[in-house]
């Protein structure tokens, strides 16, 4: 990287907010996905001004740039593949306005998802979209990922919570799009943004919808003692006619490694629990909680919980919401699967992961989003083991085969980023990939924003290794 | 340059068919504010519409998209208009998977018959703009147009799991899929959607469903004055009600309406009020609301079970398209959700200060006002000025003011969509790489695009 | 080639996954919001040094200087890595190579090793208080001689006490033979020569409870020379206090009012498990360790006569939240049985409020940040004391608490049971 431009950075921010010391570009090499890459200067941003100049002087360079909020990227969206500028965004982290009359916050990007949250409830609103990383992960990455999280089935994702953005663009130029009124004139910029993984540029300022919290919510928790009957419960569940706000699996794997660290009161021999939550007004929810207990227990469930109050409903979720840490206690590391498939296809295709883990010779607990068909095989392993390793990509690459043979996808919310970028071809034939590069050109023609992220290697098709 | 117009036509009749072929004074009915196309063509596949439009670019013919023609007023008048593609016999239902909540239908499938498909299973699609019974598949997502019910469902980019679009190629690709959670590459559903087939044509789309609701009813009120009305609306985007539409209607919405509504012979502003769900939930709003309305000082209120909703409902969706007429000026506002009212009174104020007939339906709750102007007799840049005015009103509140229809000389006046914005160069940049050679819906979109 | 000292702790570095979930608790990191700040930081330097892809540099070992220690990463960490302990043999590991700073030395090897050099360095301490001595030398720079990073210290530290207090075995409180309990106070160095009024007041509740107290003579309890990676000198440290303290077993208790020297006290077994002459008696004398308000609810000496009128919130010693030794109803349960006193309960009470020992001095603006964050939650209850177990913390809220220009009181838990005590209706 050109030492003028690393001077022009600290003109920019000030010495301190650059770094490039060895041990910190070491620091800024990876995110919680499993490969890293050294970038060659780090920045910290603290307004849109900076940000823009900061791009344009990557730009006059032709040097990469990566945005970067939190690193919680499953993905390896943040890890910056082809070295470059690390835009740290952390630090723009405040609520700029809460705006009750008009339904909408104004919010920076490097605010944990979770604190928006927290800042909203006692004023009796709600931003919907809660991924379980949600208070380790910022707007910015919900916006980058078009996160999800377990309320997508009743709620929707970020990008339908997402209305507006300040984007500063690959060429520097600022851009404010949408906003808090409905249906901006012209092309959706802001729909194709969300979910773009910082290869179009860098919010600094997100416009979202919020709402009222629900009057009332009533969390069950059923217990089975087959995977099957869990899944065909759900279905029962929405032929039925209700929408419940949530519907949450997990297997015995999970649920042994989640009472082992938090000891919420699961038991270690079951097959798979399933939490279920149905919120709104209150005057249907016991009647909707009966139908839902009594469908569970028609499908096979052991038994039911209720959630009693607010302290057993946190109880209940914290289990969930712990999930992924938990198998973490197992093994030291997981290859996270995030395949979507249609929520009749889950038990069929649970059957076949588990078939891939004996074929591979590897553990694979599940945690999965039952309502909209986005599972979480979580793939275990040493990571110091290169052989183990292998086998483990192949065997996510099998995963996500078997979630397009099943009508489904490759990625349901952690984005392509490194670790999905062959798989790509599994859906999409070269037509799809280009009509994808076209919007990227439209926002980037020199690919300075975040390049070497979710275009497959053009032509041959590479398999993990 | 003007296509070999009968190389061109030689080639689509071999595609289509002879008798889904149309020239000369046969495509005036197909015309676009004033433009009448060369020929109009009505492919009945999916591939049939890629070997159209490829058979167009070939000879560098502009092409307008068309579904079921309810939205043809939408947008500048075209620069050029060469070929009508009309989408209408594209009906086939191509997947319904009611276990899974999701259907695929192609473009030229009308709202009002995919709606009867899966009402047979229970379940509906929560799109409810107006002219079901004519809008299709693809002109509703082309054209982003909405109802009332989008307060509690979304708009068709919160309903479209994914697409087939022929590019201007020819060549047909997808975009999404068939489920909810989808973030493999980029969302380029969000690209298509209100693009107004200026980067390509739909032809098919899949969406996401609800279970159809339980039960529904509408509680209806009369207010001496707007205030009065807007700020039920208010209370109630306050409390935990969770309606499916707020409609508010100006005295001559109103008067139109009002015998659907049960409120016949009482003059005055408007709030109608649908609820959908349970029969607990139906009920419970129900009675709030009537509370609602009769504590905001409602002269008059009403309440309306399952069938007469749906009619009603009907009817308040349908009302600016039916009260356009050939001399008519629809304008859609849209502003933050706080300034609802007050911009149905400045659509009042315009035709007020103008002398014009005016009816005007504000969709509460979602910031869209939607007035149907009778400028009559009126100067064209009289009218032009005065949607200008309205329109820097709209964009001073951070909002917009877009042109649905008006009679083509006065589009030729006006700009139907306003500021262009700050992301305009992006988009300008998208369309070239789309569509370099400018073939599709050229001159109708925002700045010219 | 692998680090000898950090084997112990590979499987521990290994199952860092990086979810960086850490963020959620590391008052640190919501300062800087620099990753060599964060416990996965910290968690990627030591696996960088496991892997032989970092050097032991002094440079590497920097990025680990402003880890508070607090665990407050633990927490929210689902393999629980007590980051704590990685960064602490990280540093033991550099200066057992490199040496470590001329006042670490003095101080962890000579000073704190012996009681009474321990208590001539505070009476030289808090004369160099009162003479303007200390606030001379911050102002000249002369205290950048010793650290250069030393900042902020008269700042946090204001005045010192007249008189300090003074150890040395002597027994108080009720009749040995009557008495409910024969307990060994441990004097703490904080609050020893910071807040001796606490230490009064603590052996006046302790016998009006009914304890026959005997004033141990320990040494420091060796917890920041621990801190600093000095394990050679906390060891040392340890093992003068289990001989100085050989008489434990006549005790039913040894009672520390400062949690960091309870917790620590804890861990003697601990530390010393490895040395077959010390191990023993080391766990023996860590039995019977019991902190303030543990040792005063195990008794049922809960409630007080007289009344204190208020409002009062409870700060979370790190070393005494649940991180540690957890003991955090207790505290709650004595505040709350005292009549006239309204509780309220602080948000985020168990977060560090950054006084970390020593650490506010030689990292001031980060601890400044950590305060700030602690001090907008105090605000947040509108109460007008606010309560703890620990002489950092104590000093460092009352420091926060005039930053800010906040009205209210900090005071020790001992302090409000004291004034409890008498019939004085108003707290002192």
């Amino acid at each position: 990287m050109p030492h003028t431009l690393t001077a022009e950075l600290q003109q920019i921010v000030g010495k301190t907010n650059v770094l490039d010391a060895a041990v910190n570009l070491q620091l800024y090499s990876y995110d919680a996905y499993l490969e890293e890459r050294r970038p060659d200067a780090v920045v910290f941003v603290h307004s849109t001004d900076e940000v823009a100049r900061i791009v344009r002087a990557c730009n006059r360079h032709g040097v990469p740039f990566v945005p970067r909020g939190g690193g919680t990227n499953l993905s390896g969206g943040t890890i910056p593949v082809k070295g470059g500028v690390v835009i740290e965004m952390i630090r723009m982290n405040r609520i700029l306005e809460v705006d009750l009359p008009n339904l909408r916050a104004r919010v920076q990007p490097g605010l944990f998802n979770l604190e928006l949250g927290n800042a909203l409830a006692p004023l009796g609103y709600q931003y919907l979209p809660d991924p379980a990383s949600q208070k380790a992960a910022t707007l910015g990455g919900n916006v980058a990922e078009n996160s999800g999280g377990p309320h997508c089935f009743k709620y929707g994702v970020t990008t339908n919570h997402v209305l507006g953005l300040t984007v500063v663009l690959p060429d520097g130029e600022v851009a404010r799009i949408g906003g808090k009124a409905p249906d901006t004139p012209g092309y959706d910029l802001t729909g194709a943004f969300v979910g773009s993984e910082g290869t179009l540029g860098i919010c600094t300022e997100v416009v979202v919808r919020i709402v009222r919290l629900a009057e009332g919510v009533k969390t069950l928790l059923a217990i089975y003692d087959r995977i099957e009957a869990g899944s065909e419960t759900v279905s029962a569940i929405v032929s039925a006619g209700m929408v419940p706000a949530t519907l949450e699996m997990m297997d015995q794997l999970v649920i042994q490694a989640v009472e082992e660290s938090i000891h919420c009161g699961l038991p270690l021999d079951c097959a798979t629990v399933l939490i279920i939550e149905v919120d709104g007004l209150r005057d249907d929810l016991e009647r909707q909680a009966r139908e839902i207990a009594d469908l569970c227990r028609a499908h096979g469930a052991r038994e039911v919980r209720v959630a009693k109050d607010d302290a057993e409903r946190a109880a209940l979720w914290a289990g969930r919401r712990g999930a992924f840490g938990a198998v973490a206690r197992i093994t030291p590391s997981y290859l996270v699967c995030d395949g979507t498939v249609p929520r009749t296809a889950l038990p069929a295709v649970l059957k076949k992961v588990a078939e891939v883990g004996r074929k591979y010779d590897l553990r694979i607990p599940n945690v999965f989003h039952a309502g909209d068909g986005n599972l979480h095989p979580l793939i275990l392993f040493d990571w110091r083991n290169k052989e183990q390793k292998a086998r483990v990509m192949q065997a996510g690459m099998e995963i996500l085969q078997t979630c397009v043979a099943a009508g489904g996808t490759i990625s349901g919310e952690h984005g392509v980023g490194i670790e999905k970028m062959d798989a790509m071809r599994l859906v999409f034939g070269e037509p799809e990939i280009e009509v994808q590069r076209k919007l990227k050109r439209a926002f980037d023609p020199k690919d300075l924003a975040n390049p070497g992220k979710m275009f497959p290697a053009p032509q041959e098709v590479r398999h993990a290794a | 340059m003007p296509p070999e117009a009968g190389g061109l036509t030689r080639r689509l009749s071999e595609l289509v068919g002879g008798e889904h072929l149309l020239g000369g004074p046969a495509a005036a009915g197909f015309a676009v504010d004033g433009s009448t196309p060369l020929l109009v063509v009505r492919p009945g596949t999916q591939q049939e519409v890629e070997a159209v439009v490829a058979a167009c670019a070939v000879v560098g013919a502009a092409i307008g998209p068309r579904g079921g023609g309810t939205a043809v007023g939408l947008g500048n008048p075209p620069a050029r208009l060469d070929v009508v593609v009309c989408l209408d016999r594209l009906t086939r239902i191509v997947e319904f998977d009611p276990a899974n909540l999701v259907v695929s239908a192609e473009a030229g499938v009308r709202l009002a018959d995919l709606q009867r498909v899966l009402a047979a299973e229970r379940e509906f699609l929560p799109l409810d703009p107006p002219r079901m019974d004519r809008r299709t598949v693809g002109g509703v997502i082309a054209s982003n147009a909405s109802g009332p019910s989008r307060l509690l469902y979304g708009t068709a980019r919160d309903l479209v799991l994914g697409l087939r679009v022929v590019l201007p190629s020819g060549e047909r690709v997808r975009c999404g899929g068939k489920v909810i959670k989808n973030v493999s590459g980029y969302d380029m559903n969000k690209v298509f959607i209100g693009s107004l087939g200026t980067l390509g044509i739909i032809t098919e789309a899949t969406f996401k469903l609800l279970p159809a609701p339980a039960g529904r009813a509408t509680v209806a009120g009369v207010f001496a004055d707007l205030p009065r009305a807007a700020a039920v609306v208010t209370r109630a985007l306050e409390s935990f009600l969770l309606p499916e539409g707020m409609e508010l209607l100006d005295p001559q919405a109103l008067a139109a309406v009002a015998p659907g509504l049960g409120l016949e012979g009482s003059g005055g502003y408007g709030l109608a009020v649908a609820v959908a769900g349970s029969q607990e939930t139906v009920e419970r709003q129900a009675r709030d609301f009537t509370q609602l309305l009769s504590e905001g000082t409602a002269i008059r209120t009403n309440r309306l079970g399952p069938e007469a909703s749906l009619a009603a409902w009907r009817g308040i969706r349908d009302l600016p398209d039916r009260l356009l007429g050939s001399e008519g000026v629809a304008v859609k506002i849209g502003v933050p959700i706080s300034r609802t009212a007050p911009f149905l009174a400045s659509a009042e104020d315009l035709a007020r200060r103008h002398g014009w007939r005016v009816a005007i339906a504000a969709h509460a709750g979602s910031g869209v006002v939607r007035a149907v102007y009778a400028a009559g007799a009126a100067a064209p840049e009289v009218v032009r000025d005065g949607v200008e005015a309205l329109r820097r009103e709209a964009e001073a509140a951070e909002g917009s003011l877009v042109v649905e229809a008006a009679p083509a000389a006065l589009k030729r006046h006006l700009d139907a969509w306003g500021k262009t914005g700050e992301g305009f160069a992006v988009m300008r940049r998208l369309k070239a790489e789309f569509d370099p050679r400018g073939l599709m819906n050229p001159g109708r979109f925002l700045g010219g695009i | 080639m692998a680090i000898p000292e950090l084997v112990p702790l590979h499987e521990m570095i290994a199952k860092c996954n990086r979810c960086g979930f850490c963020q959620a608790g590391c008052p640190v990191f919501r300062v800087t919001g620099e990753e060599h700040s964060l416990s996965r930081g910290r968690l990627a330097v030591a696996r960088g040094l496991m892997l032989g892809q970092l050097d032991l540099t002094g440079e590497v070992v920097r990025a680990l200087d402003d880890c508070l220690l607090c665990r407050g990463c633990t927490a929210h960490c689902f393999p629980a890595l007590k980051t704590d302990e990685i960064v602490t043999t990280i540093r033991h590991a550099y200066l057992s190579r490199q040496g470590q700073p001329m006042w670490q030395r003095v101080l962890f090897r000579s000073v704190l090793a012996d009681s009474t050099r321990l208590e001539w360095a505070g009476r030289l301490a808090v004369w160099a208080k009162r003479t303007g001595l200390a606030t001379l030398a911050e102002k000249t720079g002369a205290l950048k001689l010793a650290d250069a990073r030393l900042q902020g210290v008269n700042d946090v530290v204001p005045t010192l006490p007249e008189k300090i207090f003074r150890r040395g075995e002597r027994t108080l409180g009720a009749e040995p033979a009557k008495a409910k309990a024969r307990i060994g106070y441990f004097a703490s160095c904080g609050l020893s020569f910071q807040f001796p009024e606490v230490v009064e007041a603590t052996l006046r509740v302790l016998g009006r409870a009914g304890c026959s107290i005997t004033v141990l003579d320990n040494t420091c309890c060796g917890r920041p020379a621990h801190a600093y990676g000095d394990f050679d000198a906390a060891r040392d440290i340890a093992r003068r206090n289990v001989e100085r303290l050989s008489s434990a077993a006549a005790y039913d208790a040894i009672v520390s009012e400062c949690g960091s020297c309870s917790a620590h006290l804890k861990e003697y077994g601990t530390l010393l498990k490895d040395e077959p002459a010390y191990a023993e008696p080391a766990a023996a004398l860590a039995r019977k360790v019991r902190s303030f308000s543990e040792f005063l609810v195990g008794l049922g000496a809960i409630g007080s006569p007289g009344r204190v009128e208020g409002s009062v919130t409870y700060h979370d010693p790190c070393h005494l939240s649940n991180r540690f030794s957890k003991i955090t109803a207790q505290p709650r349960k004595l505040l709350k049985a005292i009549p006239g006193l309204a509780y309220k309960e602080l948000p985020e009470a168990d977060w560090c409020c950054g006084a970390a020992g020593s650490y506010t001095f030689l990292h001031h603006n980060e601890a400044s940040g950590v305060l700030d964050r602690k001090m907008g939650n105090v605000q947040k209850t509108g109460a007008a004391i606010l309560a703890t177990e620990c002489p950092a913390c104590m000093m460092h809220l009352a420091y926060g608490a005039r930053r800010r220009g906040l009205n209210v009181q900090v005071r020790h838990v001992s302090q409000l049971l004291d004034a409890a005590s008498a019939a004085s209706p108003t707290p002192r």
